[in-house]
């Protein structure tokens, strides 16, 4: 039986009101876990529900909120104890009154990555404990007062991938419309709905009056078919006792607008008491919701950033190896700064979203789409789409993935529908279908709109409306087939107009072959625009590309007044768009010293124009890292100089670094290091600004990051064969971390030194967890590798 | 509670942050990375704060606590001698300038600026969210300045008290990990003491401080509780 089947009933659903609110008027003291109470005062818990059943509540939540594992840590209890006492007196009360009980999931304490450090398949696994405690007995699952969206997401994969109950979820906004991550109304409710939450709703943090715009957001952004819930606080809370103070008349009375928004369930938060309950049923008895005005939006996000398709939108095309040796020499390094170097640029350009492409034959393509969509998202908030031909990849990717993905592509072969659409459908991702088959790309648009039709079709089998679908109408090479630009152009049209579907196009290989290839982009992405293109993969940094949108959306009035027209191009001057200042006076040696990054760069050029490029290393970059490092020591140059002269010297190797590859003589590698914030420290700064003064020493460091497990380390060790790593710890608390790594090293008979740095360390502890060297600071590290490579 | 962003971080204070001596003027090619890293923050912050006062008291082993939080050390002790009550505060620049600062990561000498200045904003913030509570107090009552976890022997692991207890999470966004770190970064957690006596309150001394060997402050003869 279905068990959502209750669900579909058309009325409307009473929820209860506060438990904490209830139970500190009870006697609980503040700060005391009320989930323990399931078991060591049960009546207590019994006396709230039957409160809130007499008040007319037919969903009741049991007490098992802060249930988790993470947040039971030192109560001596565990989850499944509290879970099945606290689901089971609930249902016992509810019975009478033929009311449901919900599981009540709530967050763990901690963030998750990235803007935390808990792990996302941690936290999915946490909140498994909790669903497969509760499956045999609750009637649903309540995931609420979340703010971070990554985390709601583990909880609902976690629901979903265990149970077949039905799962409400709601978060925890400000005013703003954002919860305290940045996480948007409009995100959470295309993310979430998006994965199949059967309702989404706001809870917590506000009073009715605050929460009723969001939640008219809410009805207007949630899937068709999803329901809509709110449980507000009984106002604000006064600032200095914490107390709410809006009587139960007066929360019905700011209830009042939300029956005729389109909700469908409704009950209270903090400071709501049955009285406040009790009101809110007998209004709602025996009414019927009023329907929600749906709007089929095309929505893709990030959890902060979300781009509507309705408007042009333009998706950067370079994260992506085909053709480009640097970014497939990074692919096969995993130098991961490099590939995030290319987001950065990308986004500063002005790209809304960005393709993700990082498949190579001879790479762990589904291990890499993993990292890369975790990097990502600790740099850039645009949303991302994913690339790949490899289930196995796209699915790595889009479980990390926070907000709603776009999948780049399934086309119209029964065996890429069946593997791709049902990630689609689990993930809630939107999907890119390319109008070809087992057959190639049919020449005529007929055949291309009727491969779409099928695609269409498919997806809406699995659940996936046509405004999630993308059609990609394939742009062909001008240079071969010619007629074709135009064929695509009309194809593209009619499935807009005919399916209902959106539209993307890569654009830059109309020009593939021909001279001057940035002329006949431009043009055919202006064309496309205007046939009914919505989402155009292009390259953003060329400057006449964006500028073709821009003006597109002016001149169709997506752009009003301009007004973002005149932000990009307002100042520019375009009888001077190639500054490259030739200041040139200036010597390498001096621009370092004095940590000037551009004349750095710029001398750099200058002596290659008579040296080698080893020899400029050699002579002039290390003499005045060294010259600037003594100061340091001496304490004439202060660190910001001394960071700043790093700056200088690195933004000259990169050119020298390039010479040496064009050269083949690629080899000014003095030595390998693996360099780490160890485990549980996310404080990274030291570590990074050790990496750019090795880096500059001609030092080849591999960088893994901060909140780096042992395990890791140990792993890169043996990958590389570095024979120096380097550890840092800011914390006390993080310490052992570094102790354990230092073990695993040992343990593994590792030949490689160890040098650890931080704040809290001294050269005595340092002897003491077992490393060969403290590193007072980040010059200290570089004496230290010289020492150990030697010269 | 919504705090106020100040209009600008002072560059002189920034650049102190990032170990520039107080007699020392800074070049102004650092003076002006340490404007660039002003603006960065300011744009970035979303600043939040909460309180919480209750009583203080000492349980059976001669502990004092604060609800069911005992505040363990001998420093803490005596910042608190003379208070029957105390308040718990907490304050946080919030998780966006954290993404900035990630962006930044390759650029080693803004990374530390921004990194210095958001340190510096969140003190900021705690002093505004002290003078507000100083304000609330009754007449007759006086109150210690803040003293932190983690400094002198009050233990770090009492961030964990805090954010449970004051329900950071939910009503800040305000979290702690595994390494007992708050998360965002940039945040602040620290109790006053409240006596109907005249109290200042004693920041730790440099006896139990792990950081005595390389203090900054130390080596110019202050300590890290003198503004």
């Amino acid at each position: 039986m279905d068990k959502a089947e209750w669900l579909k009933e058309n009325k409307y659903w009473i929820l209860d009101g506060g438990m904490g609110t209830m139970l500190q008027s009870l006697g609980l003291q503040a700060g005391e876990r009320p989930e323990l109470l399931a078991i060591t005062n049960p009546q207590l818990l019994r006396r709230v529900h039957h409160e809130y059943l007499e008040a007319g509540a037919e969903i009741i939540y049991a007490n098992t909120f802060g249930a988790s594992a993470h947040k039971l840590e030192g109560s001596g209890y565990q989850p499944e104890q509290l879970i099945v006492a606290a689901v089971e007196l609930a249902k016992e009360e509810a019975r009478p009154y033929g009311a449901k009980v919900a599981l009540d999931i709530g967050p763990l304490g901690e963030l998750l990555e990235p803007n935390g450090t808990l792990d996302f398949e941690e936290a999915v696994s946490e909140f498994a404990r909790m669903v497969n405690a509760a499956k045999d007995l609750a009637d649903l699952v309540v995931i609420e007062t979340m703010t971070d969206l990554q985390e709601a997401r583990a909880a609902l994969l976690a629901v979903k991938e265990n149970s077949t109950l039905p799962v409400f979820v709601s978060m925890s906004f400000e005013e703003n419309g954002r919860t305290f991550t940045g996480c948007s109304v409009e995100a959470f409710a295309a993310c979430i709905g998006g994965m199949g939450a059967d309702a989404l709703g706001i809870n917590c943090s506000l009073g009715p009056v605050q929460i009723l715009p969001l939640t008219e957001r809410l009805c207007k952004s949630a899937p068709e078919g999803t329901k809509v819930f709110v449980k507000a606080n009984a106002g604000l809370p006064d600032p200095a006792t914490g107390e709410y103070h809006l009587s139960p008349d007066d929360f019905a009375a700011q209830m009042q607008p939300y029956f005729s928004i389109g909700i469908s369930a409704a009950g209270g938060c903090c400071g709501t008491t049955p009285q406040h309950i009790a009101i809110l049923a007998n209004e709602l008895k025996n009414q019927i919701p009023a329907s929600r005005q749906t709007q089929k939006r095309s929505l893709l996000c990030s959890a902060i950033s979300v781009v509507d398709a309705e408007d042009v939108v333009a998706v950067g095309e370079r994260i992506n190896p085909t053709g480009k040796k640097r970014f497939q020499q990074a692919l096969r390094q995993k130098d991961m700064d490099y590939i995030l170097s290319q987001a950065v640029e990308q986004t500063d350009a002005g790209a809304q979203m960005l393709d993700v492409n990082v498949g190579l034959p001879d790479i762990d393509e589904p291990e890499m789409m993993e990292q890369t969509v975790k990097a990502l998202q600790t740099i850039t908030e645009v949303p991302l789409q994913l690339d790949s031909t490899n289930p196995k990849a796209l699915e790595r990717g889009l479980r990390v993935y926070c907000g709603k993905a776009l999948v780049n592509s399934v086309n119209g072969e029964e065996a890429s529908l069946k593997a791709i659409l049902p990630l689609c459908k689990k993930y809630g991702a939107a999907v890119i279908g390319l109008a070809l088959d087992e057959n190639g790309i049919p020449p005529t648009a007929e055949g291309r709109v009727e491969v779409a039709k099928r695609i269409v079709q498919a997806a809406a089998e699995y659940g996936i409306p046509a405004h999630d679908v993308y059609i990609d109408c394939l742009t062909l090479t001008a240079s071969a087939q010619q007629e074709g630009a135009l064929e695509t152009l009309k194809a593209l049209s009619r499935c807009k107009q005919e399916l209902g579907v959106r539209t993307v196009l890569g654009v830059s290989n109309i020009s593939f072959g021909l001279p001057c290839r940035e002329y006949l982009n431009t043009t055919f992405l202006t064309m496309a625009l205007y046939a009914g293109l919505d989402l155009a993969i292009i390259n953003p940094n060329i400057a006449a590309m964006m500028a073709a949108m821009r003006a597109y959306r002016v001149l169709c009035c997506k752009d009003l007044q301009s007004a973002q027209y005149i932000e990009s191009y307002g100042s520019i001057n375009t009888a001077s768009t190639t500054p490259v200042a030739k200041a040139g006076t200036m010597g390498l040696f001096a621009a370092i010293e004095k940590g000037l990054k551009a004349e750095a760069a710029q001398a750099a050029v200058e002596e290659l124009q008579n040296k080698e490029p080893l020899e400029i290393v050699n002579t002039i970059l290390i003499p005045a890292l060294d010259a600037v490092g003594n100061g340091f020591e001496k304490g004439t140059v202060f660190l910001p100089q001394l960071l700043q002269s790093a700056g200088a010297a690195q933004a000259a190797f990169e050119y020298l670094k390039k010479a040496m590859e064009q050269q083949g003589e690629g080899n000014s590698n003095r030595g390998k290091i693996v360099i780490a914030t160890v485990k549980g420290d996310i404080h990274d700064i030291g570590k990074n600004i050790v990496r750019v003064i090795l880096e500059n020493y001609g030092y080849d460091v591999t960088d893994l990051g901060r909140d780096v497990p042992p395990e890791k380390v140990v792993q890169a060790v043996k990958e590389t064969g570095a024979e120096l790593v380097g550890l840092s710890a800011l914390m006390t608390t993080t310490l052992p971390s570094m102790k354990e790594t230092i073990f695993q090293i040992r343990q593994q008979k590792l030949p490689c030194k160890i040098m650890v740095g931080g704040a809290v360390l001294t050269p005595e502890y340092a002897a003491d967890m077992g490393a060969d060297f403290y590193a007072k600071d980040a010059k200290h590290s570089a004496d230290i590798a010289k020492e150990v490579f030697g010269q | 509670m919504q705090l106020q962003l100040p209009n600008e971080l002072p560059w002189q204070e920034i650049c102190s942050w990032m170990g520039y001596p107080s007699h020392q003027q800074p070049d102004p090619q650092t003076i002006s990375l340490a404007q660039q890293a002003s603006k960065i923050v300011l744009d970035s912050a979303q600043p939040r704060g909460i309180f919480q006062r209750d009583g203080l008291y000492t349980n059976e082993q001669g502990t004092i606590m604060w609800r069911q939080m005992p505040l363990l050390g001998e420093d803490i002790d005596l910042h608190l001698k003379h208070c029957t009550h105390a308040v718990w505060m907490a304050v946080t620049i919030g998780t966006k300038t954290e993404m900035q600062l990630r962006r930044i990561a390759k650029d080693v000498a803004l990374s530390y600026a921004v990194d210095a200045a958001a340190g510096l904003l969140a003190e900021k913030l705690a002093d505004q969210l002290q003078a507000f509570v100083q304000e609330q107090l009754q007449q007759g009552e006086y109150m210690t300045i803040r003293y932190s976890p983690g400094y002198g022997d009050f233990p770090i692991e009492t961030q964990r008290d805090v954010v449970r207890m004051l329900d950071t999470q939910k009503q800040m966004g305000l979290t702690v990990n595994s390494g007992g770190i708050l998360i965002p970064r940039k945040s602040i957690t620290a109790i006053c003491g409240i006596s109907n006596q005249p109290v200042k309150g004693r920041l730790a001394g440099c006896n139990h401080c792990l950081l005595r060997e390389k203090c900054k402050y130390r080596k110019e003869g202050k300590y890290c509780g003198q503004s």
